[in-house]
């Protein structure tokens, strides 16, 4: 309703709208969404401030120009970057009400996250191998803090994503699996950015 | 600081809505005037734990808990106090018991006084908390007021016990059936008490902050036809199961059973999922249920009269 805010005892008033305000299933499920991704953003602006403060304390252990394997690193991000465009054909397939495309390019997608998440435990182990474990030093803590946390997400996204998968698969590309994609969409991106920031912050400006 | 300015700012906010309004000592008010005065004196000796000097003196001594449980029994049992006695005739469908509503508040706000002022004496003169034994006994007299002002708590604690049980035995007599037992001013007493699973037939518009009371001004007459089905959320047990897990993984965690803490977490993450695998998630209320309901509403109003 449109009426104007009135408050004169004499006005007219319309107690009820004629017809009832509809609000079809999942209509604030992106604001939701976006709302869980902010807080989110909060968790890794907070890991970002503690790397910060602590990244360039060493206590006497080894540095990042030390411990870190850019050309791997490169390699990393681009399995993260190519997967964020895959799922963006995901969702281009989806749109088109292509399942079959849907789920091949998640698959896709899910190969590129899973390769990615490889590729940082390998780090992760080597570098705990090497006795520059997190206990090591402060740089050390809120880098495995920060980065790890950043791998859980992305775990967490496969898991969504295999979840997904199913659904499509027994439900098809309905409203509600659509939404859930968009979501998924949002977060899958939402890690991309995320790690470009832990890329050039922790990595490559620790190379400087 | 960062907890007294807002919720100093707070005190205002209660302050001005009471200002120029028709203050009704009814117990809900009577609890919530009881709050503000308690909560101010605990927020402001919380003050004077935030100045360093001062907090380096009193630190864990009895003025800190004085303090405590000033602003805990002033800021929350007492605003909980007030909900309670407000909401109940709109939750149960019949009002309170005043006479034991009264011992209760009067035992509470006296007693709370009597027990945790002589705290706040003493921890100022350095006695620390938790002791078992007290080597001077010019000390005696404070303890014994306290311990005073705690059995006075205690009846009021018995008071409102009573208050709930004679509440409930005489719930016929004190039966509302308006659903508007204290003439209220916003959208909750428009509905009946206890409200219907739908709360309002017809969605009400809004024009004031005091809904219901500009409704009423305005010669609000409730609709009782041409009732349609309504659009309702399904109940899922989901929330209360993972809080349920929660908990369990929270005591594993804490007490380092690592199994436990395993299994809880994976039994979390299974939950979650499963409950992605329900896409029913909503209903209507047919037409007739909700002409049934709104009839009966109309059957109770017109029987008050």
């Amino acid at each position: 309703m449109s009426s104007e805010i009135v408050t004169d005892p004499g006005d007219e008033r319309v107690f009820h709208p004629v017809e009832e305000p509809h609000h079809p299933e999942g209509h604030a499920t992106p604001l939701g969404f976006w709302i869980y991704l902010m807080s989110d953003c909060l968790i890794f602006a907070i890991l970002f401030a503690t790397f910060g403060v602590l990244g360039h304390r060493y206590a006497g252990g080894p540095g990042p120009k030390e411990l870190f394997d850019l050309p791997l690193i490169a390699l990393n991000t681009a399995m993260l970057l190519i997967s964020s465009i895959t799922y963006g054909f995901a969702m281009l397939q989806m749109h088109d009400g292509n399942q079959k495309g849907t789920i091949k390019w998640l698959g896709i997608t899910a190969c590129f996250g899973a390769a990615f998440l490889c590729i940082e435990l390998y780090e992760f182990s080597h570098l705990i191998h090497e006795g520059a474990g997190p206990g090591r030093s402060a740089f050390l803590s809120s880098f495995f803090t920060l980065v790890g946390t950043h791998g859980l997400h992305v775990t967490a996204g496969l898991i969504w994503l295999a979840v997904l998968v199913v659904q499509v698969r027994k439900y098809g590309l309905t409203l509600a699996n659509q939404r859930r994609l968009s979501c998924l969409s949002l977060f899958w991106h939402f890690l991309d950015v995320i790690w470009i920031g832990v890329f050039t912050f922790v990595y490559l400006m620790g190379m400087i | 600081m960062i907890i007294s300015i807002p919720t100093g700012e707070k005190i205002f906010n209660w302050l001005f809505t009471m200002y120029k309004g028709k203050i009704r000592f009814e117990l809900p008010m009577m609890w919530s005037l009881a709050f503000m005065l308690t909560f101010v004196i605990g927020g402001m000796t919380g003050v004077m734990l935030a100045v360093p000097p001062a907090d380096f003196i009193v630190h864990n001594s009895l003025f800190l808990v004085a303090h405590f449980h000033n602003v805990i029994i002033g800021g929350v049992v007492f605003g909980v106090f007030a909900g309670i006695n407000f909401w109940w005739p709109k939750a149960f469908g019949f009002k309170m018991n005043q006479f034991w509503g009264h011992v209760s508040f009067w035992c509470w706000a006296v007693g709370f006084w009597l027990a945790f002022m002589p705290l706040y004496v003493v921890g100022l003169m350095g006695v620390t908390r938790r002791l078992r034994v007290f080597d001077d006994p010019s000390l005696q007299i404070w303890f014994v007021i306290a311990a005073l002002g705690a059995a006075v708590i205690a009846f009021g604690i018995f008071a409102l016990l009573m208050q709930i049980f004679m509440s409930i035995r005489d719930r016929e007599a004190l039966r509302d059936t308006t659903g508007d037992p204290w003439n209220g001013r916003t959208l909750e007493w428009a509905t009946s008490s206890p409200p219907p699973a739908y709360n309002f037939a017809f969605t009400p518009i809004v024009y004031d902050v005091d809904a219901w009371q500009d409704m009423k001004d305005h010669g609000y007459q409730r609709p009782v036809d041409g009732f349609r089905p309504i659009h309702m959320p399904k109940n899922t047990g989901a929330g209360v199961i993972l809080a349920g897990i929660s908990i369990v993984l929270g005591f594993a965690l804490v007490w380092h059973i690592w199994w436990l803490a395993f299994i809880a977490f994976a039994a979390l993450i299974a939950t979650a999922i499963a409950h992605t695998f329900n896409y029913n998630r909503d209903y209507y209320i047919p037409e007739a249920t909700v002409t049934e309901t709104e009839n009966a509403r109309t059957r109770a109003l017109s029987s008050a009269v």
